[in-house]
């Protein structure tokens, strides 16, 4: 049955563990990630809960909050700043790295006790950090893209730098390298799934850059939209495939072999489009929310007028912000969104609803 | 239970070998498979508060090291098997290579080739803003690979071409499309324009008010031969009819410099004229209240006057009587300045009370004289 989990501060992502199917990752922060502190949430769902065929009819109606038992709290992590985005480590299934409005990344360790967290604080944006992304084939760093229009690639393996004399968080130590050709803000980075140094970044000058580590500049920009773009990801399977969510309210579908226009623009959001996700287990399916509210699931194999397969609405009282795809258990989604409120639910299963 | 410190759980704590080992060579079978049960049966949740105290002096940063890289006690060896699960997009690629499960490191070709060029125009001309038109073949649509209603593989093109023609033929006649701009070898950019547009067609152009009214009809953007400019404001002007969310167009730029003057000018002007209100206020009222302050002070003194002195035994002199008879006899009583003619009471006056009983008929001077 659909389930929700309901936090204390404004959601701002939600990452589904690589290495567990019933493990999530919320990231929130107070006050709508103006000014606050912010948490990050690690929760367990419990496996019969949100996995299991839809019971119908009595047998939960019978029990009031049945939904809510459904969630259990794994760790949650505190930060004097709030927490814009989330991801897991790829390479070890306790460790997640939160991007913070004061500009440092967070590593925290689910295992060790709460003393040791976080474990390390990267700390280089001059800025908010607005995305992290966990490189998907080498498993070994990540990027993070900032507020200071510029995206940096961390490894967690490398020696971290001495200890402050203060206590707190050991540093990280300094990024392997920074990617300054953004104009403005640095919205989103999303690593190719195929490839383990080719990753996109979605800037708020309109632009999406796709960079490889291997090469001093950007491989390719593209103008995707006028207005900004604020998410970026890429198809799973089709590895020169890209989407981004733009603020004029269209989702753009892009092909680096041919980056002049985009494949197709899918319409249908009424407001900007907050994140876009592709399906790991469908080339051809992609989620999407918006400032709208409403999550819409499209299949980009169909024209663009037809392509939105599903819209759930009513869902979130409040912007969406967050969504993933469980790249463990196919089709199941969950989505967070300002309304405090994260969702778990399944494509094709019916429309979840909050006990309010 | 609280979860042990990983930096004793952790396997191998003090090879400093370890430091550099990944999660899965790191992974003792025995202690993680004891951690991993006790983990597994006591999920704990904890909050970590802001202003936590500060780790333990004996983790040091290469055990802080440690500890991350061997995933701080869980050992990296968990249910897990130590790596991550495969994804779904690597299990299906193996499925279909035969199943070799170890080949995520298949990088594709495709896009290889595709961000190598981009990198090779990008290195050729670094500040060029079209470092990715690459010139390779485009990819067909998504919805035309797959048996979809939109028609077969291969004759997309053909359909889009058509529609461009289609329009060409109508509204924009040949005149501007044949001239010199378009003759060279731009066409194979105009050619990714024309899709794009193809994916607009149905929607916008069949609107038909704005392309036949003003934008095309117009004329000057297109014949003038600012091709580039002309499409800037056509499309934006498109979007602008089409999407209310677009900022309108600017305004010429002398013109918006001289309304940035003009606002200087003002907000200068109004800055001042705020600062001396604010001064001729602050003034009246320090005046209006240093006035007030002298007259309350005046009162004061006057009142503390007489009750000091009614406290001493003069009785204030009612002004409606007349003076006493003796009233130019220096009196003993009244202190040095305080003899104000008939502000103290006055001995012998009919139906006063005498303030010290006893003293018949003295009065006060009887007060001062003793007897």
């Amino acid at each position: 049955m659909p389930s929700y989990y309901k936090t204390s501060f404004n959601g701002y992502a939600v990452k589904f563990s690589p290495f567990f199917p019933d493990r999530v990752a919320i990231a929130t922060s107070q006050n709508f990630g103006i000014i606050g502190n912010g948490r990050q949430h690690v929760v367990d769902l419990i496996p019969g809960g949100p996995g299991a065929p839809p019971m119908m009819g009595g047998a939960a109606a019978g029990v009031p909050g049945a939904s809510m038992s459904s969630c259990v709290d794994v760790a949650a992590f505190d930060t004097a700043d709030g927490i814009y985005d989330c991801a897991w480590s790829e390479e070890n299934e306790h460790v997640l790295i939160s991007a913070c409005g004061d500009g440092s990344v967070k590593v925290w360790n689910v295992a060790a006790p709460p003393h040791a967290n976080p474990l390390r604080s990267f700390e280089g944006h001059r800025h908010e950090v607005h995305a992290v992304s966990w490189n998907l084939v080498s498993r070994d760093c990540f990027v993070s893209a900032s507020w200071d229009d510029s995206l940096k690639l961390w490894s967690v393996n490398g020696p971290p730098a001495p200890p402050m004399s203060g206590g707190g968080a050991a540093p990280g130590g300094a990024p392997i390298r920074s990617f300054d050709e953004h104009t403005y803000c640095v919205y989103a980075a999303a690593w190719n799934a195929a490839h383990k140094d080719v990753f996109a970044s979605a800037s708020g000058d309109g632009t999406v850059k796709v960079w490889d580590t291997r090469q001093p500049h950007s491989v390719l920009t593209v103008r995707a939209s006028r207005s900004e773009v604020l998410s970026v990801d890429w198809n799973k399977y089709a590895d020169c495939v890209f989407a981004t969510g733009n603020v004029d309210k269209t989702i753009g579908l892009w092909d680096v072999r041919r980056p002049e226009a985009p494949v197709s623009q899918l319409h249908g959001h009424h407001y900007a489009i907050r994140r876009v996700c592709f399906d790991p287990h469908s080339e051809a399916r992609m989620l999407s929310c918006s400032y709208d509210m409403t999550v819409r699931l499209w299949d980009t194999r169909v024209e663009t007028e037809n392509s939105c397969m599903r819209v759930w609405d009513g869902l979130h009282s409040e912007f969406c912000v967050g969504i993933d795809i469980s790249p463990l258990r196919e089709g199941f989604i969950a989505s967070c969104g300002w309304d405090e409120v994260c969702h778990f639910y399944t494509i094709d299963g019916p429309s979840p609803t909050t006990m309010r | 239970m609280a979860s042990p410190s990983p930096s004793r759980e952790s396997p191998c704590p003090r090879d400093p070998s370890a430091s550099a080992c990944s999660c899965s060579s790191g992974s003792s079978s025995s202690s993680s498979h004891s951690h991993d049960v006790s983990k597994r049966e006591a999920p704990f949740f904890y909050s970590s508060s802001l202003h936590r105290e500060p780790p333990p002096l004996e983790m040091s940063a290469r055990q802080i090291s440690i500890n991350f890289t061997n995933g701080g006690g869980g050992g990296g060896g968990s249910a897990a098997g130590g790596a991550c699960p495969a994804k779904p997009w690597e299990r299906a690629k193996s499925m279909q290579a035969g199943g070799n499960p170890s080949a995520p490191e298949q990088t594709s070709t495709a896009l290889e080739s595709a961000l190598s060029e981009g990198a090779a125009a990008a290195a050729a001309n670094p500040n060029a803003a079209a470092a990715g038109t690459l010139n390779t073949q485009p990819p067909p649509r998504p919805w035309e690979t797959a048996a979809s209603p939109y028609g077969t593989a291969g004759t997309a093109y053909g359909g889009y071409g058509s529609t461009y023609g289609g329009y060409g033929a109508g509204g924009y006649g040949s005149s501007m499309y044949g001239s010199s701009m378009y003759g060279q070898r731009r066409m194979g950019g105009y050619g990714g324009y024309g899709g794009g547009y193809g994916g607009y067609g149905s929607s916008m152009y069949g609107g038909g008010g704005m392309y036949g009214s003003s934008m095309y009809g117009g004329g000057g953007m297109y014949g003038g031969g600012m091709y580039g400019g002309g499409y800037g404001g056509m499309g934006m002007g498109m979007n602008n009819m089409m999407n209310p969310n677009e900022p309108p167009p600017q305004a010429p730029p002398a013109w918006q410099r001289a309304l940035q003057t003009l606002q200087t000018a003002v907000a200068a002007f109004s800055r001042v004229a705020f600062l001396v209100d604010e001064n001729t206020q602050a003034l009246h009222f320090f005046v209006e209240s240093l006035l007030g302050l002298l007259d309350r002070a005046g009162t004061l003194y006057g009142e503390l006057a007489r009750f000091v002195l009614r406290l001493l035994g003069y009785k204030p002199k009612d002004p409606a009587l007349p003076p006493p008879p003796n009233a130019n006899v220096p009196r003993l009583g009244a202190p040095p300045g305080m003899g104000m003619p008939g502000m103290p009471g006055m001995p012998g006056m009919p139906g006063v009370a005498t303030a010290f009983g006893g003293v018949g008929g003295g009065g006060m001077e009887a007060a001062w004289n003793p007897q």
